[in-house]
């Protein structure tokens, strides 16, 4: 018994320090101290912001590039479930896990826009310019919303179990949709009318975002592939490899060359799993990094970096991967 | 204005002189008026939501038998019944469900623990499987359902077992420890049956669909 107990210990060392030593090829940190743990993280790398919701019911905005703290607001309910951020940085969504949704500006800390429903937020996402946002409380249609009048626009059809991933084109004219009836949906943005369906997936897809051109639509999700769809007429273009794990979340660089994913671990959603970069035209994988705990967050910056962050019990950790 | 004075025959009577009711001349008064009250005492709460998780899997195969010959892991016997809020029973509704296995993982690549129901005449569905095990980053042992019938909007939830460490015996208490749980009345009995050679696990799981 004793021996085989020291086996293990010997094991576990010896692995701990092959994971010490295996490099973590343009993984670069900024550290960002925080008092207590993070639990929901958005980015905004174009802006060079970070809001961070932690576990003392505060979300704090950090600038980035000066790991400096701009601003703490303290929340009514900590136990956020989804937050977003414009990508200009000033707009902070935060949505609870009793239905309570707030627009928080960030330049003066005042809630913009307060929602309240009876289903908390799947998903959110502000339009590119910041104007719009659009949210998906679990289960329900997607609402889109008017940031600076704090009115809804229009709200999309219902969908069996509602929306996972939301995401809008480049221009803001279309939105699209990761749906749990395993649909990818493009609607205008302006009105809200269903243009394209894509009905290819058998599991549900989780996660979406449009080429820089706004001409397709790249989605993955459980089903283990990147799909590339014509967001026009829905049509499958293609497909990529099929990959280890599910995809969980998915971004095009801002020049269109790549898409950045995230992946989840099926067996074990509090394991890490890695961030992968794909060129877009070759459909081949260009890099892989396993954070060492679960990425909270991830995003491009303006001049074509990719970042994440995980969070220790007393920081966020920023990591340039590329 | 107090309607709340009038009896349900008084204001059935009231609607007929207005011409807001108008009945067939087999169906005197009193007979609709005893009809409207059985509906109302038969009325059912409808099933609570769950969220839908990140597995779903559409085309399930229609199969009531999900544990196959030598699989590991607590038999499990799940039978119900679907209704709609008034209580009528719910025949032909549509019943997809899907778990983990015994250990908590989920099949993408094929359709092991998912299947496709369809409740018979009296509303009644049944299946065997296995009790689902537990996985990180989910606090309990959970079967997802998606239940539909045209008419009525479609259910998404969760069947959850009174057994589950998790409640430590007072599920009615402790539901909350899984944040998904939106109702208590989801988490159900487990009875073992069977002799101590094949025990099984059996609950019941009763279903009532919102109509549209």
């Amino acid at each position: 018994m004793l021996r085989c107990r020291l086996v293990w210990v010997v094991l576990a060392g010896v692995l701990a320090i092959a994971a010490a030593q295996t490099p973590q090829p343009n993984a670069e940190t900024i550290r960002l101290p925080l008092p207590a743990q993070a639990a929901s993280v958005a980015l905004s790398a174009s802006a060079n912001r970070a809001a961070v919701v932690c576990r003392d019911g505060k979300l704090r905005v950090w600038d980035i590039a000066e790991a400096r703290l701009l601003r703490v607001i303290a929340l009514t309910n900590g136990n956020i479930d989804y937050t977003a951020i414009s990508s200009e940085g000033r707009w902070i969504f935060t949505g609870d896990h009793s239905g309570n949704m707030v627009v928080w500006d960030s330049n003066t800390g005042q809630a913009q826009l307060q929602l309240r429903s009876p289903h908390y937020p799947s998903t959110a996402a502000f339009s590119r310019d910041g104007k719009w946002l659009a949210i998906a409380p679990m289960g329900d249609p997607v609402q889109v919303f008017d940031v600076h009048a704090g009115r809804k626009l229009f709200e999309t059809r219902s969908i069996t179990g509602g929306t996972a991933a939301i995401a809008f084109s480049r221009d803001d004219s279309l939105i699209v949709t990761a749906d749990a009836d395993t649909a990818v949906r493009v609607y205008d943005a302006r009105t809200g009318k269903l243009l394209a369906e894509n009905r290819d997936f058998l599991l549900e897809p989780l996660a979406v975002d449009f080429t820089s051109d706004g001409k397709q639509v790249i989605a993955a999700g459980a089903d283990k592939v990147l799909a590339f769809i014509d967001a026009n007429s829905g049509k499958l273009v293609r497909r990529l490899q099929k990959t280890v794990e599910p995809v969980a979340y998915l971004e095009v660089s801002p020049d269109g060359a790549f898409v950045a994913t995230v992946f989840m671990k099926a067996d074990n959603l509090v394991k890490p799993a890695p961030v992968a970069v794909w060129e877009t035209s070759s459909g081949l994988k260009k890099q892989e990094w396993l954070p060492p705990t679960v990425a909270l967050g991830t995003s491009w910056t303006r001049d074509g970096h990719l970042i994440s962050a995980d969070a220790t019990p007393d920081s966020l950790r920023i990591w340039r991967i590329r | 204005m107090k309607s709340e004075s009038l009896t349900r025959r008084d204001l059935l009577l009231k609607c007929a002189a207005l011409g807001s009711l108008t009945m067939i001349p087999s169906l005197s008064l009193s007979g609709a008026a005893w009809a409207w009250e059985q509906h109302d005492q038969n009325a059912r709460k409808p099933t609570a939501w769950d969220e839908i998780g990140p597995f779903y899997k559409r085309d399930a195969p229609q199969t009531s038998q999900l544990q196959r010959r030598g699989d590991p892991g607590l038999p499990l016997r799940v039978a119900g019944q679907v209704f709609d809020s008034r209580g009528d029973v719910l025949s032909g509704a549509k019943i997809e469900i899907w778990q983990a296995d015994h250990v908590g993982r989920y099949d993408l690549e094929g359709y092991d623990y998912r299947a496709m129901l369809v409740a018979d005449r009296e509303g009644k569905y049944g299946f065997d499987s296995v009790m689902p095990g537990h996985y990180p980053g989910r606090v309990c042992q959970h079967i997802h359902y998606l239940v539909s019938a045209p008419g009525h909007k479609p259910l998404i939830t969760q069947l959850y077992f009174a057994t589950d460490p998790v409640f430590e015996g007072d599920p009615q208490r402790n539901y909350t420890r899984d944040p998904l749980i939106q109702s208590s009345d989801l988490v159900r009995p487990v009875t073992l049956v069977g002799d101590p050679k094949e025990i099984h696990a059996s609950v019941n799981f009763e279903i009532v669909l919102e109509m549209l």
